[in-house]
């Protein structure tokens, strides 16, 4: 994904894997990583352990859920950023059973 | 003690907006609730942020919009942005806001939770880049933002065409665009054509928008099967066959599109009766002219019930508004009659081209006939052939094959792979999809936390 520069913005900073990312202030988390933090992928699947990105953008898929702020399994294209924001890709695997 | 609401309405698109703004009027209280963060639903989405102006490339389509939204503010209707529900009975929703949880209760519930792209299983459909090809216009309209070209455009449907301009209108390298549709709906198709010139200007919206993806330049492939996307932990090429030879195309994102589905785990979990679309291949709740459901006091408008775009999703939604008013005894016989009397109309000129459309973009016989290694749940790693091993060992109906693979149990709770299962079962047992059932869908229809289940304030 890449932005083009068209929007007023209003920025804030979140932090993705801890590095500072300065983005529009009324964008998703989903939006934000895959934008200007590049991300590639958001998660890990837990039972594969492949690497996972959102698919839908509308609450649909579930593959765009991110750890947000220590809270993991929220869905990032359903969540607005906010200043000091702590995102982080979700890569446990789930144990054998 | 909270208040009971009149009527409670799921979903903040043109069908949820139009209902709740057509009861409002009418004197009754009422609550929207919406998972986005700005009122309009995918069609409209962020219509009313700061960026619109900039995001939305059609100015018609925002100021519809605008209209729909402002209409809606000026209701009087209560909003509730930001919130999912993962409970709902006759009389009561359980929903979360930010992780927190509530209960509330209405008289009367009108769903309205629009439409979803139809996933269709393939090989490498699982890589990161590979998305849906509505979530690079809700990337825009939300956003600003554009995928990462090139891009590589595949499927069958509406989408394939709009999505094609956008992101040619906005400068995005687009390598290719896979046309999978079937050669023949372009004939069964035309059998609909006397009854779609109801409505010559949506034909020639959609006519424009097929020429101007001619006219865009863009490489187009017609025939296109066995699409595979490729790439080590993200995408990196597309491969599929076309007029008779194997091709590849380099791509960072490949957007994939056969056609719309109504969204119907609400609907599902509220139990109301659905019924099986041959020609779209969906199930549908089945409703009357005003979106009554066979469940006494729940309504279901919009693309929720059958996908007939926002026109006709606006007309539905008011219908339901003002049936649940005249229900209420807030408006007499002769109010709704006069209240209805141009919607109908506006629902009936909607509804003309839809013969057609469905017709010309039907998914194609064989769409998820995939090999044995393709995975078809892609939160629990539940691949075709684990299906069709299921059926052979004795289950047939699709809730037996979930509880012995696992498909549909993880956190999409088979919002993904739903159609897959039912289709390859089906087709496995040489049946229709009927044969094989639906996906039990029950509460919580959304991943919710043990707080939330335990946090609500209960209503006596």
């Amino acid at each position: 994904m890449s932005t083009i520069p068209t929007n007023t913005q209003d920025t804030v900073t979140i932090y993705f894997e801890g590095e500072a990312l300065t983005v529009p202030a009324d964008i998703s988390v989903a939006a934000a990583v895959l934008g200007p933090g590049h991300a590639g992928h958001t998660s890990k699947n837990p039972v594969k352990g492949d690497n996972r990105a959102p698919v839908c953008l509308m609450g649909v898929c579930f593959e765009c859920m991110m750890e947000i702020d220590g809270v993991p399994n929220q869905q990032s294209c359903l969540i607005t950023v906010r200043e000091g924001m702590k995102v982080k890709r979700q890569t446990k695997i789930r144990e054998k059973y | 003690m909270q208040q009971q609401y009149d009527l409670l309405v799921i979903g903040g698109g043109p069908a949820g907006l139009s209902a709740a703004s057509a009861a409002a009027e009418n004197g009754l209280e009422v609550i929207l609730i919406d998972e986005q963060d700005l009122a309009g639903g995918q069609i409209y989405r962020s219509v009313g942020g700061k960026n619109s102006h900039r995001n939305f490339l059609s100015k018609e389509d925002r100021n519809d919009g605008l209209e729909l939204v402002g209409r809606f503010t000026r209701s009087g209707a209560t909003y509730l942005p930001k919130t999912t529900v993962w409970e709902a009975v006759p009389g009561r929703v359980l929903c979360s806001t930010n992780g927190k949880s509530q209960e509330i209760k209405a008289q009367c519930i009108v769903v309205a939770t629009g439409a979803m792209e139809r996933p269709v299983p393939f090989p490498g459909w699982t890589l990161p880049g590979v998305m849906s090809a509505g979530s690079a216009d809700l990337m825009y309209k939300s956003a600003g933002i554009v995928p990462h070209g090139p891009v590589v455009i595949a499927g069958n449907g509406p989408l394939i065409p709009l999505v094609t301009n956008h992101l040619t209108e906005l400068g995005v390298e687009i390598a290719g665009v896979l046309d999978t549709s079937p050669v023949q709906n372009k004939a069964t198709s035309m059998l609909h054509m006397p009854a779609a010139l109801v409505d010559v200007p949506f034909l020639l919206k959609g006519l424009k928008m097929v020429v101007n993806m001619f006219r865009s330049g863009v490489k187009q492939y017609r025939g296109v099967t066995d699409i595979k996307a490729k790439g080590d932990g993200q995408l990196s090429s597309v491969t599929f066959k076309s007029g008779g030879s194997e091709k590849t195309i380099k791509a960072a994102t490949l957007l994939v599109h056969e056609g719309m589905i109504p969204r119907t785990h609400v609907s599902r979990m509220l139990n109301v009766e659905h019924k099986w679309d041959k020609t779209q291949r969906y199930w549908y709740p089945k409703v009357d002219s005003v979106g009554r459901t066979s469940v006494d006091s729940i309504y279901v408008v919009g693309d929720g019930s059958k996908v007939h775009g926002a026109a006709a999703a606006m007309a539905k939604g008011e219908l339901a508004g003002i049936d649940v008013a005249q229900r209420l005894h807030v408006i007499t016989e002769g109010e709704v009659k006069l209240q209805s009397a141009s919607v109908k109309k506006r629902l009936f000129k909607a509804l003309a081209p839809r013969g057609f459309v469905d017709a010309f973009f039907a998914p194609k016989k064989g769409l998820f006939d995939v090999a044995d290694d393709v995975l078809v749940c892609r939160c629990e790693g539940v691949t075709a052939g684990d299906i069709r091993q299921a059926v052979k060992e004795g289950c047939h109906d699709v809730n037996e094959i979930k509880l012995r693979t696992r498909c549909g149990m993880g956190p999409c709770q088979g919002r993904m792979c739903g159609s897959a299962l039912a289709e390859i079962a089906a087709a496995t047992l040489n049946q229709e999809v009927p044969f094989v059932g639906a996906l039990n869908i029950r509460p919580p229809v959304r991943p919710v936390t043990v707080r939330e289940l335990r946090d609500f304030s209960i209503v006596k």
